[in-house]
Parts: C-alpha cells; structure tokens; sequence
C-alpha cells in the first residue's frame, strides 16, 4: 500500500490501514496493490465525474462535475471514497475524512478492488487504464489543436451518443468482416444419408461476405469506426470512447453486487479489527449506517440492496458461497437468482409505476397520469422493475442490417415492446449521417408504439409510419 | 508515477469542460430568448450587476426510450397494492425544444448580466437610415498618428522607423556592428484625437399609458427597456428622449417612464405633436438622425385617428423612421400564456397609418410575449434589408 496525504505527506494512520489491509487478506480477499491519495472534494468531484482520474476532455463530462459539485456543495451528497479499476488500484479519499473514516474506506476500496480482481465480468478490461485514458487525452487533445473544437466536439458527441450501443459479447477487438467470397459445401443427397452411412454427396454453392453486415450488427460504434467514409484521427477518437464504453460496461452491470460486497467487507474487517477506540467504533458505525441507509422512499440504495442480499446469502449458504458468488454473478443475476421473495417481504420493496394504465399521448395527460401508484410488491415484478433500465446498457437495442445502395439501415429490435423517443432519434441520426455521408435510415417505434421508418439523408428527416 | 506530487490545484479540466457546457448552454439559451426577454426578473434590474436566470442542463442527443423519464421503479416502505404514492411534478417541454440542446429536467442557475443578454438578443441590430449628421462633429474615441518625433515617451516607440533609421546609418557608415541604436535613430508616434464625424442620433420613445394599457404595459416597458439598452450598447452617443403620453404627452425622465402607472383615455396625436415640438428645438433634422418609436393598444380615440396621421406624417420628414407597435391580443390570459390570438385586429388607428403607406414608416403587431423579441427584430432589421430611402 501507497498512501499519500495532503500536498504528498504522510498521512495519520497509514500503519492502522496497513493492518485493516492485512486483516482483509487473512479473510480471503485478493486484491492488487494500493495506491491511495487524499485529495479535496472538487478534485474527487471531478474524478467521479470523469470516471478516471485524466480522461479526454468533453462538455459533458463537465456537467456531471458541475452537478456533483453544487450537490456536494448544498449537502445532498457527499463521496467520501473512490476506486478505480486498475493495477495498481487507485484510491481517492477525501481529506476532511477523519482517521477512523479511512479505516472503513480502506476495507471497503481492498474489497472493490477484489472484486474487479475476481468478478468473471472484468476479467476483459484492462487494467492500465488509468494510463491508456490518459494517453488518449492527450491524443484527443492534439486533435483539438489540430481540427479545431468544433469538430471534434461534434465527433465526440455523437461517440457519446452512440458509446453504449456496443457488442459486450464480442468483445472491443474485432476484425473486419470477412471479405466477398464462394463457398462450396458438400452435402449429403438425402437427409440421413450420413446416419445411413451412404456415400451420395451433391456440392451446392454459396457467395458469402455480399451483405454489410453480414448479421444484425450491435456495434454501432465499431461499425461507423471501420465503415464509414472517416479521417485516422476521428477513427481514433471514436475507437477512444468505444474502448472506454467497455471499460465502464462492467462497473454499470455490477452496482448492486459490487458495493454490496464493499459494505459487506468493510463489516466484517472492523469487527475483527480490534483497536478501534469506543469513539472511534461509534464514529465508524455512524458512517456505515449512512453508506447502507434504505434511501428516500421511491428509491433503493444500491449500497443498502446489496449489502441486505449478501449478507442473507452468508446466513443461508455460508461464506464460501459468497465467493463463488463474487466471482461469477452481476446485478441480473444477483437479483434473480437471489433476492428471494422472503427479503423482498423482510426489505418492504414493491415496484411503482405511472397511475394511468393508457398510453399517455403527449400533451393530453389525465389526471391519473400524474399520479404514481404501488403497483406491485410480487418478487418477480419488483426484480424485473430493479433490472428494466439495467439491459442493454440501459439503451434500445439498435442494429445495423443493412448498407445496400449506401443506405445505413438500421433497426430497433424491441420495437414491439418499447417505443422511442423520436426526436432524440432524429437528431441522433443527424449526426449519424454526417458520419457516414449517406443516408440513414431507422425502422423503430414512436412514443405511441405505432412502427415508423425515420430516413435522414441531405434533403432532411422523413417520417414514414408503417 | 508519482501521485503524492501531483498537485491537484492545477487539475482544472473539470471547470474547463464545465464552462464549455456553460458555452453550450449559452447557445441553446440564445433560442429560448423569445421566452427569456419578458421574463420578469430581467427588467427590474440594470446595467452590468448580474442576473441569476434558471436554465436546464444540457441532455445529449442519444437513442432513447420515450419512457425513459416515466415515474418508474422500486421503492420501500408500508403501502398497499393500487396506493397512490405521490404526484408527479414536472413541466412538460416546451415548444421549440430541440433534443440534443434540448434542456434536460435538472435546473441550475447561471449568471448573465443584462448587458450579456441584450448583445445576445441584439447581435446583429442597427437603426436603419442611420447617417452620419452635417452638424457637431463628435470626437471618436479612437486617434490616430498625426506625426512621428524624434523624442516623446517609451510607449510610443516607433520601432519599425527606428530600426530602419538605425540601418540606413549603419549602411551609410559600412558599421559591421549590429544593433547599436543610437538616440538619433529613436522615433516615437505622436498621437491626435480623431475628430472625424460621427452619426448623431436622437431616439424618441412613446409609450401609451392609458387606461387600456393597464395590464400588458409592463410588456410594452419590457420592449422599450430592451430597445434603450439596446441602444446605449451599440451607440455611443445616443439622445434618448421618453415621452408618455394618455390623452396630453409629456416628456418624462427615463425612471418615471418604466415606473409610471395612470389612466385615462387615448389621443395618439398629442404624442407625435410633442415628439416633432421637441425635435424641432433640440434636435433639428440637419444635424440629426432622428427615431421615434411608438408602442400601444391602439384603441385611439376615434376622432383623433386624423390627427394622428397627420401628425405621423410631419413627424416622418424630420425623421429616419418611425416604428410603431401595436398590442393585439384578445385576453390577458392568452397573452400571459403566449399563445397566438385567434382573432388579429388591427386597430382603426394602425389602419390609418397603413394608409400612409410609407417606406420609413413601420408598423408591427405584439400578439403574445413572444413576440417582443421578433418586434424589436422588425423595427431594428439591418439597414438595407428593407425599403429604400
């Protein structure tokens, strides 16, 4: 472990956090090398807003710093900690925490840190991201020098757009698509010819690689990257965000299940850790019951979740079972496999929802519309409510399957279920089109469900209901 | 890497990309300033003290479901299945919102001046007809260089003569040596007020302030607040003169004219006749470019419609132009609310004035709150852009 505090001094208590760190590991945990730095609030502010400590610079990222800024600044929130994935792992802790606060953080951060260690979803992720984020920053930052703010801000926001629709099952290296070519198979002539033994074979032939893509394609990203009409340099900027996009998939699928095992761990290690002084112990556990506090009423604290679900799962299935559990599940299937009707019972959860069963058509609300109803206190409702903004990166399932005669055609794939917004949908597909210098084109849902074919191309929007 | 060095004052990207989302913010406000400029706050203050204004956060342009925002998940807590938990309380868009610039639901407070707003609002405006006037010269504050000295203060070193000075004796003497200035190769600017003449202005403000005008007069103050300072901006030398008028007109000071409040019947005429008094002894058409702008209801008196136009008529020879605006709205809530009247009178008196039909004289109709902005747009289009001389 590596602490530094303020201004690169010592920090007070860096031998006690030595110890929380080796308790840790005598319970089990695994984790990479420490590195932590106490820093001021705007600086921990702006890390957790940029997700990584240097990251290339974009408006947006800077309305989440100025959001969190003024929210720490009123008092609604506060972060007392944060963890990067990387190796070494970085850990940021606030310098008005007192002693006994970084007693706590430092068992929750080893836990963290053991978990993206272990968890089955970041073993893809690389762990010198810390660096290779701050390589691309600087990249990013030449560009701008170099094209002016405009159009690389106008790049980066439809990277940002788009930077969630990416194969998580492909993985972010991928090869072109393989080229145009013949292929002979050989088939047997009758349908249980080989069972049969016989040896009749007919030859039938087949020209592959015709079709761009050759299957819906889910990589929006990688496929505007490799087959749009792009400079080097924008190819590297929207392959930037993309590789970022994986490298932030993982955290947003494992929010309940992570800091559950962080809440878990950091009460378990302070029990065992006996020299806390009386104070010291009140101090901590103050801390914890703000960390796992159920939160306001319409909303589940993903801390308070997790931490419930897992220590219900060492009651009934033992520690061994946790371990297993961190290495192989994420939130989906931490909550289907194991918030059971019992704690939803134990915990009051129910899911809520919109009070007007009809489709609200914009503009004309009932008053029923506005209000907000229990809808639900059934397991299988409220874990299907905690999941539905969670699949898919939490955005529409949107394919490329087409590119013939230049047209970019794509589709959304839930359209029978969910409608989009369209004019987000428009503008998203402005861009888009900028890109790729041709039309495109969406087969989607509006916000009524009714199927409509958006086409931007030079001479506009065209809206074509099916 | 050693992270215990960093020194974390310097890490400013975060205010950085935050004031580009201010920038950004900024432009998307530039849109929204047909709704902005009769916001309330803007007028009760002045000159350059800054004015809190909530704007939305900035919502990138993505694919997005339509329900994204719907009041959705789960909760805690005692309550029954069917229970009414709570009411939601958001403002739907508004129109003209565009995705991707489009503000989202979070509000913060940005600080803007009023001057800040005004040069928003007002970019590309400009008195039309304006000429530079025969009489009274007016110094521009920029000079020029009247002669070059051999002395005169540091500052006002010519350094390309004195180098060229510096080279020409060299080259006369064959001196090898570089760069030996002497003191007779100084040469230093002497600079001269510039007296060239500047366009001379005088703007006339009328406002009703009849009986009828009791509710959207604010309105009508709005529009003239914007026009003066609209005009102190971009002119320095600007006579702005405020008259009022209900049945008699009266020249009033600037403060009484945004705060005066009356009643009474409406006579258009009393108020072109002091206008074309006043010009005539302070401002004469030789020297000046004269401007009068007009602002009411346009419920005239009916016997004074001719008067009026005549009085409009004199007044137009010893002036630019003159603009007027017309309130036409069918109620006070239809106004408040912006929404398009489903009725567009025009008032007898603006019939009248139509009939004049003259190219300087320009008329405009006010129907909802909106419309401030395209009026003042109307009355101050770039020269040239409409009519002849």
């Amino acid at each position: 472990m590596t602490v530094c505090g303020p201004g690169g001094g010592a920090l007070p208590g860096a031998r006690r956090m030595d110890r929380v760190l080796d308790t840790a590991r005598d319970l089990g945990l695994d984790f990479f090398d420490l590195r932590i730095e106490v820093v001021p609030s705007d600086v921990l502010a702006q890390i957790a807003a940029y997700g990584l400590p240097i990251r290339a610079a974009h408006w947006s990222h800077g309305k989440v710093f100025q959001r969190m800024r003024l929210h720490g600044r009123m008092g609604l929130s506060k972060i007392f900690e944060l963890v990067i994935n990387n190796d070494p792992a970085y850990a940021f802790y606030l310098d008005t925490n007192t002693e006994a606060d970084n007693l706590l953080l430092t068992a929750h951060v080893a836990a963290h840190s053991d978990f993206f260690k272990h968890n089955e979803l970041f073993a893809g992720t690389r762990r010198d991201m810390v660096d290779e984020a701050a390589r691309s920053a600087a990249r990013v930052a030449a560009y701008r020098q170099r094209y002016g703010q405009e159009r690389v801000e106008a790049l980066m926001d439809t990277a940002f757009a788009l930077h969630r629709h990416v194969d998580l099952h492909r993985g972010p290296h991928r090869r072109p698509y393989p080229g145009r070519r013949v292929v002979m198979r050989r088939r047997p002539a009758g349908p249980y010819d080989d069972l049969a033994g016989r040896q009749d074979y007919s030859m039938s032939e087949s020209v592959e690689g015709d079709q761009v893509p050759p299957h819906p394609e889910r990589d929006l990203l990688w496929f505007l990257s490799r087959y749009a009409p792009l400079d080097d340099w924008e190819r590297d900027v929207l392959g930037i965000i993309r590789h970022e996009s994986f490298y932030f998939y993982p955290q947003f699928a494992t929010k309940i299940i992570n800091e559950g095992w962080a809440c878990f761990w950091h009460v378990e290690i302070l029990q065992q850790h006996a020299d806390l002084t009386p104070a010291e112990t009140l101090e901590v556990m103050r801390l914890h019951a703000a960390v796992v506090a159920p939160g306001p009423g319409l909303s589940v604290n993903p801390y308070y979740l997790g931490f419930k679900i897992l220590q219900d799962v060492e009651r009934r299935l033992g520690r061994e079972h946790l371990f297993a559990l961190r290495s192989a599940e994420d939130d989906f299937s931490l909550i289907r496999n194991y918030l059971t009707g019992e704690l939803c019972r134990e915990l009051n959860l129910f899911a809520y929802g919109p009070g007007c069963s009809l489709h609200p058509v914009p503009d004309q609300r009932c008053p029923n519309c506005r209000h907000i109803r229990l809808e639900s206190r059934s397991a299988g409702k409220v874990r299907d409510a905690l999941l539905a903004p969670r699949y898919n990166y939490g955005v529409p399932r949107i394919v490329v399957v087409d590119t013939a005669r230049g047209v970019l055609t794509l589709e959304q794939q839930d359209r029978r279920q969910r409608g989009m917004d369209l004019d987000y949908a428009t503008r998203t597909l402005q861009a888009m089109q900028r890109l790729w210098q041709g039309p495109v084109r969406l087969l989607c849902a509006g916000e009524d469900g009714r199927q409509v074919t958006l086409t931007c191309s030079d001479g506009g929007v065209d809206k074509d209901y099916a | 890497m050693e992270w215990g060095a960093s020194p974390w004052d310097l890490h400013r990207r975060g205010l950085q990309d935050a004031r580009r989302h201010d920038e950004r913010v900024r432009e998307a406000l530039r849109r929204d300033l047909p709704r902005l400029i009769t916001e309330e706050a803007l007028i009760t203050r002045r000159g350059d003290r800054p004015i809190r204004i909530p704007v939305r956060y900035l919502d990138l342009f993505r694919f997005r479901y339509a329900d994204e925002e719907a009041a959705r998940g789960v909760g805690h807590g005692p309550g029954q299945e069917g229970d009414v938990l709570a009411r939601e309380e958001r403002p739907g868009p508004q129109p003209g919102d565009l995705p991707g610039d489009r503000p989202g639901r979070e509000v913060y407070e940005a600080e803007f001046t009023v001057d800040e707003v005004a040069a928003l609002m007002m970019e590309d405006l400009e008195l039309p007809w304006l000429e530079p006037a025969a009489a009274g010269p007016v110094p521009s504050p920029a000079g020029r260089v009247r002669d070059v000295q051999r002395r005169g203060p540091w500052s006002n070193l010519d350094r390309r003569r004195t180098l060229y000075r510096h080279m020409r004796r060299r080259a006369a003497r064959g001196d090898a040596v570089p760069l030996s200035f002497h003191d007779d190769d100084l040469r230093f600017r002497v600079w001269a007020p510039d007296h060239r003449r500047a366009a001379q202005a005088a703007v006339y403000l009328l406002m009703d302030r009849s009986g009828s005008m009791s509710t959207e007069r604010r309105y009508i103050a709005k529009a003239f607040f914007w026009l003066v300072t609209f005009l102190r901006r971009r002119y320095t030398h600007v006579d702005v003169v405020f008259i009022a008028h209900d049945t008699e007109a009266y020249v009033v000071p600037e403060e009484q004219f945004f705060a005066f409040s009356s009643s009474g019947g409406t006579c258009s005429s009393s108020a072109y006749l002091a206008a074309l008094e006043h010009i005539h002894r302070r401002h004469p058409p030789e020297g000046w470019n004269n401007y009068a702008f007009h602002f009411t209801d346009g419920e005239n008196f009916p016997g004074d419609n001719e008067k009026a136009v005549e009085a409009a008529r004199r007044l137009l020879q010893v002036t630019r132009m003159v603009g007027c605006g017309e309130i036409v709205y069918d109620s006070w809530h239809q106004f408040q609310a912006g929404k398009e009247p489903v009725v567009t009178r025009r008032s007898s008196l603006f019939r009248a004035l139509d009939e004049l039909d003259h190219p300087r004289l320009i008329l405009c109709t006010i129907g909802s709150r909106s419309d401030v902005q395209r009026a003042m747009r109307e009355l101050l289009s770039v020269q040239g852009g409409r009519g002849e001389r």
